[in-house]
């Protein structure tokens, strides 16, 4: 039963989507909270959502690291988005 | 009914990490989870840890003449420096009091804590009792140097990880699973059957604990992006911002008064117009200037949004903010709402059993998980080294987390039996944690898994049913004398003790005879 082999990635593909997984879901999970504080009228009441909601969306990028097919894609792709965030809370903060 | 699943890649990769990080993080989680039931109770259990506190609250405390009596036995506590005073409740009938001591300008502040008693009206500065602090800090592993917090935190995150691609695995037959359970079958089904019934029951609860958990221990991750782009890096005035009510201004050089209005004369009015809150803590800052304030916060622990606060100027009453129970916005409850949740303090004793069998729930869901990994391992696909490696840390992994519970009954049995020692909390702990070593190895030398959980069992059913005659013989409030005395929080932590160990001991001589029959039927 255990999961097998010939799905799972090389070291290299994993090392990349487990740094892509734990350090750019992070980032993009944060820079996306703040984007949404930014953007809407309750910053305060969003900034202390992200108590939890932070913490919840980082595992799930997390997991969609590991599901993507390459592991330079998933980086460029949380990468992309976490500019894209963090250049629409330096205009809007 | 079926649901849409993942294809053969995605659920092949999800299984794979889904057993990656359960098993990294199981024993580890397993603590977090044993302990903090436990620790639901710490306050249910104060009497039982603590001797001198056992009786009945008396009439109304004066929490001024409390602080003069501090500064009269201590002259340099100071009056002018931030003071919190955690007010005494029918579970825990004593008052706590954290302060500053004076010292010269540019020295580092200087703590001052010290308990009172209301019945004797005595203080007591050392920390006499342990078990709940000790069980409270193991469940975030902060014995552990630097990084014990962070590392619980990251248990916490991955355990969020490990619920969801576990849900993802199992989405497709979801509905069937949740009535999935059968004792039928090889060992592999039963974990496989026991693992996802009773990790579905306890999802809505494992993924909140997963969450708030990280929030505890990794807060400071959502916090320091937030103070460093919105604030400029300046963590006061976030602080101010994000959580007003905690944060009340005073000035440094404010005059010293003497007329401020006494604190119960304050509270009277507030306790006697919301009746169904109870006092949890008190705030003071400048207690003896004429700027200085103080922050009530009360609790009404029956409902979700019970809790909240009141701040009061000293000088003239005057209500400086209130935010208690109805007059709460969003932003006031988000926080609350996380403590609520996962302390459990807002449906009374019922709702902490809840948590208490969802708890141990989970933790079966931990060991099963271990014991699954095993036997799906248990093919002739694996050599003999590999399937060495995985029944030793299977049997490793068992041998932790199973002694943790004779390692807990000792913790309790060795809080009273060393009650007067001098270094009292020093001893009680390393008494627990030595405990909890040796008992580990010797739970290395049973040789299957099976072995393993009745020698604890027996262990732990021993140790369980001690902790009701060790406080029986050292304070003498054996359970039928607690009972006629009216002391329900002794006496029910002895009856949980008793019933626990009596019901381990009856288990682990069951699970003797079954074994004896299979090895009669062998031979």
């Amino acid at each position: 039963m255990p999961a097998k082999n010939e799905y799972l990635s090389t070291k290299r593909q994993r090392a990349l989507k487990i740094t892509a997984g734990l350090i750019g879901g992070y980032f993009l999970a944060v820079a996306f909270q703040m984007m949404i504080s930014v953007l809407i009228p309750y910053r305060i009441e969003v900034i202390l959502t992200g108590a939890f909601s932070i913490f919840m969306l980082w595992v799930v990028l997390m997991i969609t690291a590991f599901l993507a097919r390459s592991g330079w894609m998933i980086w460029g792709i949380y990468l992309f988005c976490f500019l894209v965030c963090s250049i629409i809370v330096f205009f809007f903060k | 009914m079926k649901l849409k699943g993942l294809s053969v890649r995605l659920y092949n990769i999800t299984f794979h990490i889904h057993t990656v990080s359960g098993i990294v993080i199981s024993f580890a989680l397993y603590v977090i989870f044993f302990a903090g039931a436990f620790t639901l109770f710490k306050d249910e259990f104060y009497q039982w840890e603590n001797p001198a506190s056992r009786q009945s609250l008396g009439k109304a405390i004066d929490y001024d003449e409390i602080l003069y009596k501090i500064k009269q036995l201590n002259p340099s506590f100071d009056l002018s420096e931030d003071i919190t005073i955690r007010t005494e409740t029918t579970q825990a009938p004593l008052v706590q009091i954290y302060g500053h001591l004076i010292v010269s300008k540019g020295r580092p502040e200087q703590h001052y804590n010290t308990t009172y008693y209301p019945q004797t009206g005595t203080f007591s500065k050392d920390e006499k009792t342990t078990v709940g602090e000790t069980l409270y800090r193991l469940h975030f592993f902060d014995h552990i140097p630097l990084i014990g917090r962070f590392l619980s935190g990251f248990v916490a995150l991955f355990f969020a990880f490990a619920v969801i691609t576990g849900v993802m695995i199992h989405w497709q037959n979801i509905f069937t699973k949740f009535n999935g359970f059968s004792l039928k079958g090889s060992l592999k089904n039963i974990w496989t059957n026991a693992h996802t019934v009773f990790g579905l029951l306890g999802l809505p609860f494992q993924l909140m604990y997963a969450i708030t958990g990280a929030y505890y221990m990794l807060s400071f991750l959502v916090l320091l992006p937030v103070v460093f782009v919105f604030f400029g890096g300046n963590q006061q005035k976030a602080l101010q911002v994000i959580l007003p009510d905690r944060v009340l201004a005073t000035t440094k050089d404010a005059l010293v008064t003497t007329k401020n209005l006494k604190i119960s004369s304050l509270l009277d009015p507030i306790k006697n117009e919301h009746n169904n809150l109870k006092l949890q803590y008190l705030q003071i800052k400048h207690y003896d200037r004429e700027d200085g304030t103080l922050l009530a916060a009360l609790d009404n622990t029956k409902t979700f949004a019970g809790s909240g606060s009141v701040a009061i100027a000293l000088r003239d009453g005057r209500i400086l903010s209130d935010n208690l129970p109805g007059k709460k916005g969003y932003a006031q409850s988000v926080l609350p709402g996380i403590a609520r949740l996962h302390f459990a303090t807002f449906g009374g004793l019922t709702l902490k059993i809840i948590y208490f069998f969802l708890a141990f729930f989970t933790c079966f869901v931990i060991i099963s998980g271990v014991l699954l990994w095993k036997e799906a391992r248990n093919k002739k696909i694996y050599n003999d080294k590999q399937k060495r490696f995985h029944h030793s840390t299977t049997m490793c992994y068992l041998a932790i987390s199973f002694s943790l519970f004779p390692a807990v009954a000792i913790l309790f049995n060795a809080e009273l039996l060393v009650h007067n020692m001098e270094n009292h909390v020093f001893w009680v702990q390393t008494i627990f944690f030595v405990f909890w070593l040796i008992l580990t190895i010797v739970g290395l030398f049973a040789s299957t898994e099976a072995a393993s959980t009745r020698l604890y069992l027996f262990l732990g059913g021993l140790c369980s049913v001690a902790v009701p005659i060790t406080n029986g013989i050292v304070t003498d409030d054996w359970i039928w004398i607690s009972c006629a005395k009216g002391n329900y929080y002794v006496a029910g932590t002895d009856v949980f003790w008793l019933f626990s160990g009596l019901l381990s001991l009856l288990i682990a001589a069951k699970m003797k005879l079954k074994d004896k029959k299979v090895t009669e039927s062998l031979f």
